[in-house]
C-alpha cells in the first residue's frame, strides 16, 4: 500500500518556488484547454519553462487537435470531399442529396444538405449553350451578423477552346437591408479574358472597380480571400487577396452597412470547379492567409506546428 | 454495502472516517481497495502526498459529488463543457492559490477526474485574456528570459497574435 502511494508521488516532479508547483504533465494539460491561440502564444511568453512545455512538436500537434485554428470562429464551411458527381462545379462538396436521388446527374429537384447547420439551396439555370450552377448561402437564416467576417474559397478553370461567352465564376454578396435583392454590394468576376474583376457597390450607385489582375493561369488552383472588417462605427474595410497576395484595399463609409444577406457563387459546370468554402466571423491573418493557400489542401489538414517551429529560436 | 465506511489517513497522521463509496471517487483508492480486498473495518489507508487541510476539502467535494455521474469516457463529451463550473464548485474553489494547487495535486494523485477538472479550469480561467506580465504576476513566476531573448522571442511571436 504504502509502496504504491510512494509510486504515484513520483507523477508530482519538480518543484520550482512554492506557488509553481505543478507538475509539466498538469500544466500541460491546462494549456490545452486554453482556446485561444494568442492566449497560448502569451503563455509560451511567460518564461522559458512553458516554453518548452508549449513550442513542441508534440504539444503542438495535441492542441491543434483539440482547438483546430482555422475552426475558431469558422460559421459556414462548405467542406469538400474527393468523390466527384456529376457535372456539378460544386462536384465535391455534397453530403448526400435529399431528394431526387441521382449519382451523375443533378436535378432541379435535388436539395443539398450539407455540414453543420447552414443551408445552401441551389438551383440550375440554363443560359445559352452553358448550364450555370448557382448556390446561395442564406446567412440571414443562420441568424448570424456578419460585421467583420473572412470569406474564402480555391477554384480552378478548367483549359477549354475559348469562346465569348466565357463566364468563369461570380461570386457576390448581397446586404439585407430594404435594398433589393441581389444589389451585389460586393462582385467578384472573372472576365472572358481570365482576369480577375473586383467591384464594391455602395450608396446605390458608386462602383469601384478593379481588374489589373494578373492573368488567371489554367489547370491550377487559385485562391480568393475577401476580409470585410468593421473598422468604426462608420468605416468599413474590404481587402481582397489573391493568391495570397493583396490586390485590392478599400475604406468604405458608413452608408456601406453589413450584415450581408446571402453570399452566391455562380460558375460554369464546363469550366470551373471550386472547393473549401469558407466563412468566418473573423478576420483571418495575413499568415493564415499564406498558411491556406500554399499547402492547398483541405482546412483540416492546414498544419501550423511546422511553420511555428520553423520559426522559434529560443 | 451503503454507510460502510474506511480510515483515510494524512500525511499529518490525521485519521478520517469517509463511506465507501465516496472514497471510490477516487481511482487510486479503488484501486488500492480492490487490490486489498476491503472487509476489514480497521483497514487505514495511508495518503503521504495530502495533509489534513487538503484531505478535508477533498473529502468535502467529494461528498457533494457522490451522486454525480461517471464522467463520459469519451472526448467528444467533455469537451463541450469546458467552460462551465458549477457555482457549487466556484463557490468550493474561492480559496487561494496555494490551496488550489495542492487541490490539484491531491486530485491527480489520488485520480480523482472531476476535481481534477474543475481544478484545472479554474487555473485556465486565470490565465484567459492576460498578458504575458500579467500571467507572471498572478503564478509569480519569474521572467527567466534575458533581455535579448525577451526581444527575439517578441518578433518570433508577431505574425500568429492576431489584430
Amino acid at each position: 500500500m504504502a509502496r504504491r502511494a510512494r509510486e504515484a508521488n513520483t507523477t508530482v516532479t519538480t518543484t520550482l518556488n512554492n506557488d509553481f508547483n505543478l507538475s509539466d504533465e498538469i500544466w500541460q494539460s491546462i494549456f490545452l484547454s486554453i482556446s485561444s491561440f494568442n492566449n497560448l502564444i502569451y503563455l509560451s511568453m511567460v518564461c522559458r519553462r512553458f516554453r518548452k512545455l508549449i513550442l513542441n512538436e508534440w504539444f503542438l500537434k495535441k492542441y491543434f487537435v483539440e482547438h483546430p485554428k482555422l475552426f475558431e470562429n469558422l460559421i459556414v464551411y462548405y467542406n469538400f470531399s474527393n468523390v466527384a458527381l456529376g457535372q456539378n462545379p460544386f462536384c465535391n462538396s455534397i453530403k448526400r442529396l435529399k431528394r431526387g436521388q441521382c449519382d451523375n446527374c443533378i436535378n432541379n429537384q435535388s436539395e443539398i444538405i450539407i455540414e453543420k447547420d447552414s443551408s445552401f439551396g441551389y438551383s440550375l439555370k440554363t443560359a445559352g449553350d452553358f448550364v450555370k450552377i448557382r448556390n446561395d448561402y442564406d446567412l440571414f437564416r443562420s441568424r448570424t451578423i456578419l460585421e467583420t467576417c473572412s470569406f474564402s474559397f480555391f477554384f480552378f478553370l478548367c483549359k477549354r477552346p475559348s469562346s465569348k461567352d466565357n463566364s468563369w465564376l461570380t461570386v457576390t454578396l448581397d446586404l439585407i437591408e430594404d435594398r433589393p435583392r441581389r444589389s451585389r454590394p460586393i462582385t467578384i468576376y472573372v472576365n472572358a479574358e481570365q482576369h480577375l474583376e473586383f467591384s464594391v457597390n455602395y450608396a446605390c450607385c458608386i462602383q469601384t472597380q478593379h481588374s489589373n489582375s494578373p492573368k488567371l493561369q489554367f489547370d491550377m488552383w487559385h485562391h480568393i480571400t475577401v476580409l470585410i472588417a468593421q473598422t468604426s462605427p462608420d468605416d468599413t474595410s474590404i481587402e481582397l487577396y489573391l493568391n495570397s497576395q493583396k490586390l485590392a484595399d478599400y475604406k468604405l463609409s458608413k452608408r456601406f452597412r453589413p450584415p450581408y444577406h446571402d453570399i452566391s457563387i455562380e460558375a460554369s459546370v464546363r469550366d470551373t470547379r471550386l472547393a473549401e468554402i469558407c466563412i468566418w466571423k473573423r478576420n483571418l491573418t495575413v499568415k493564415e492567409i499564406k498558411t491556406i493557400f500554399e499547402q492547398q489542401t483541405t482546412l483540416k489538414r492546414v498544419d501550423f506546428v511546422t511553420d511555428i517551429l520553423s520559426r522559434i529560436r529560443y | 454495502m451503503a454507510g460502510h465506511k474506511i480510515k483515510l489517513q494524512s500525511s499529518d497522521g490525521d485519521t478520517f472516517d469517509v463511506e465507501v463509496e465516496i472514497a471510490k471517487q477516487s481511482a487510486t483508492i479503488k484501486t488500492m481497495l480492490e487490490d486489498l480486498g476491503m472487509d476489514e473495518e480497521e483497514d487505514v489507508i495511508p495518503l503521504p502526498n495530502v495533509n489534513s487541510a487538503i484531505l478535508k476539502k477533498v473529502i468535502q467535494w467529494a461528498t457533494h459529488h457522490k451522486d454525480d455521474p461517471p464522467p463520459p469516457e469519451d472526448d467528444e463529451n467533455r469537451e463541450k463543457n469546458t467552460n462551465d463550473i458549477s457555482s457549487w464548485d466556484q463557490d468550493f474553489l474561492k480559496v487561494d492559490q496555494g490551496t488550489l494547487f495542492e487541490l490539484i495535486l491531491a486530485a491527480n494523485y489520488l485520480d480523482i477526474k472531476g476535481l481534477l477538472d474543475v481544478t484545472c479550469k479554474t487555473v485556465a480561467n486565470m490565465i484567459k485574456g492576460k498578458t504575458p506580465e500579467e500571467i507572471r504576476r498572478t503564478f509569480n513566476i519569474k521572467n527567466d528570459f534575458t533581455p535579448q531573448e525577451e526581444e527575439q522571442i517578441k518578433k518570433e511571436n508577431e505574425w500568429c497574435e492576431e489584430k
